[in-house]
């Protein structure tokens, strides 16, 4: 018999379904192997802080600190004592609003989905509430969340194995940076532009950062004319000078003893260079990847809609977050 | 109606305890709508694991799957002191009368012996995920997760009252294909709780549609 139009369709549905869920959330599958857990509930887990950040406004200002249970997990009473409670029963999160955030309380999620209130034991804290939860999942080799509008991170045995950003679950950020410090950059000054970069990958702003070797300032020009910008060392300005610095037009150049030598610069290796051409990439793109061909440098990318490009030598060295391309 | 085996009948009643004993377990509410519909897909999910937690036969009805069985049971164990039936105060004609359900203390003191029979052991993990996936859901809103449902839908094209395939057959078919993608396009041998998991996310998918 043949079959109809419908069971055909819904087959090939079924099809879309099953590539699309494991695309989509094969990792969370991994997770949930390693910890035991069906990865329906963790899946429930997820979509609640999607839920959350997509219902709440960014001046409604929400943190969560989440902890999956297992068997070593033992927590103090809690401050505040609450009657176990299903996940999707948002009501009781709002109710509490900001109080279990990691600084002394969390949620505990059984394997059931029913989450009650722990009181975090002393020793455990740390500085921030991320940290706290990230030690929290390295002793306890489990699971944790935490969210702070309108980001939330996963932590998994003390690794940060997830971000949510723009509405994607994105992998975190790491850049082999040993490669660069044998070619004589800083380690600590490419930690320190890496973090420059994040954070303005997370505020949503593009920018450029340049690494010469010196003080070279060949192949680039001043995109606003009629200032001078005296040098001085980048760990003596304020990260938030720096950060409006990089939303001028142009790059950042600094060289290797630190100092930021140059701000708002247009790039402009000649033309003949070699270099990666990646196609579906801007000119900012290009003209990095040219410039860190031309000159000895690295050359930091940040664009508008998150992700972070590293290029050395003509090449894409790394990049971070590239799931957030064509998000804005 | 078919006439069960008064095995099949009693199995079904422990099944039945176990998921109102669930439901208790986790403070959810059940009326009698809700409670076709968590055990309709607590048997589509046991057909997956090869386990179907009861011998019921579903028929397509104006509310979704329904199967008369169901009432005759659960009014056997309010008979037997084991579960309590409160009738609604309000309810809509849709509904008929509605009954609130709910496992007594008695019930509860009987179910810890038989959750421990490995006989009942295999099949209870359907209905665990039942409840996990729909426990917490409204009335409507687990009709809509029921409406979606492939063997359901495929039943529903018959007409009103058609026998909803007992073997779950789209399911089965959804499990072979989900391994076949899974194991040569992303070399993953799946596991039961991941295949039920797709094919949650399969239902959610036809849903939104």
């Amino acid at each position: 018999m043949s079959e109809s139009y419908s069971e055909k369709y819904i087959r090939s549905l079924g099809e879309i379904s099953i590539r699309r869920t494991l695309r989509k959330y094969g990792w969370l599958a991994e997770l949930a192997r390693k910890h035991s857990i069906h990865p329906v509930l963790l899946q429930s887990i997820v979509e609640f802080f999607d839920n959350i950040v997509h219902l709440r406004k960014e001046s409604q200002q929400l943190d969560i600190a989440l902890v999956l249970h297992n068997k070593q997990l033992k927590f103090e009473q809690p401050l505040v004592e609450l009657e176990k409670f299903f996940l999707s029963d948002t009501s009781k999160f709002s109710t509490l609003k900001n109080i279990v955030n990691g600084s002394a309380l969390c949620y505990i999620i059984d394997k059931k989905g029913m989450v009650t209130v722990g009181r975090i034991p002393s020793n455990f804290l740390k500085e921030t509430s991320r940290l706290t939860l990230r030690n929290i999942s390295r002793i306890y080799k489990t699971i944790t969340l935490y969210l702070r509008m309108p980001t939330v991170e996963i932590y998994d045995s003390g690794e940060l194995v997830r971000i949510y950003r723009e509405g994607i679950w994105i992998k975190p950020c790491i850049v082999p940076l040993g490669k660069l410090t044998v070619e004589g950059f800083p380690l600590k000054l490419l930690e320190l532009v890496m973090q420059l970069c994040m954070k303005s990958s997370e505020i949503g702003k593009g920018c450029t950062f340049v690494i010469n070797k010196n003080d070279c300032l060949k192949h680039c020009s001043p995109m606003i004319k009629g200032y001078k910008f005296r040098k001085c060392r980048v760990d003596r300005i304020p990260e938030s000078q720096i950060l409006k610095f990089a939303g001028l037009d142009g790059a950042i150049i600094l060289n290797t003893k630190y100092e930021v030598i140059e701000i708002g610069q247009k790039l402009q290796p000649p033309l003949s260079t070699k270099y990666f051409r990646e196609s579906g990439r801007g000119t900012r793109h290009h003209f990095a990847a040219m410039y860190s061909s031309a000159v000895d440098s690295v050359v930091f990318v940040v664009s508008e809609d998150g992700p972070i490009s590293l290029y050395f030598k003509g090449d894409l060295y790394a990049r971070c977050f590239e799931e957030l391309f064509g998000t804005k | 109606m078919n006439q069960r085996r008064k095995i099949d009948a009693l199995k079904d009643q422990l099944s039945l305890l176990s998921l109102l004993y669930k439901l208790k377990e986790r403070n959810f509410q059940t009326k009698r709508l809700k409670l076709q519909k968590l055990v309709y897909l607590a048997d589509v999910f046991g057909a997956i694991l090869d386990r179907k937690p009861t011998a019921y036969t579903f028929r397509v009805y104006k509310l979704g799957p329904f199967t008369e069985e169901i009432y005759t049971d659960i009014e056997r164990l309010v008979s037997l002191g084991l579960t309590k039936a409160k009738e609604m105060e309000q309810w809509t004609p849709e509904q008929e009368r509605s009954f609130k359900y709910e496992i007594t203390e008695y019930g509860i003191s009987r179910i810890g012996k038989i959750l421990d029979m490995s006989d009942f052991l295999i099949r209870e993990k359907a209905i665990e995920f039942s409840i996990l996936v729909a426990g917490h859901l409204s009335g409507t809103n687990i009709r809509k997760l029921v409406y979606s449902e492939p063997n359901y839908m495929k039943a529903q094209k018959q007409g009103f009252e058609s026998i909803i395939d007992p073997s779950y057959e789209s399911a089965i078919e959804f499990k072979r294909m989900s391994k076949t993608i899974a194991l040569e396009e992303y070399e993953l041998k799946l596991s039961e709780d991941e295949i039920l998991w797709l094919y949650l996310n399969f239902m959610k998918l036809i849903q939104s549609q």
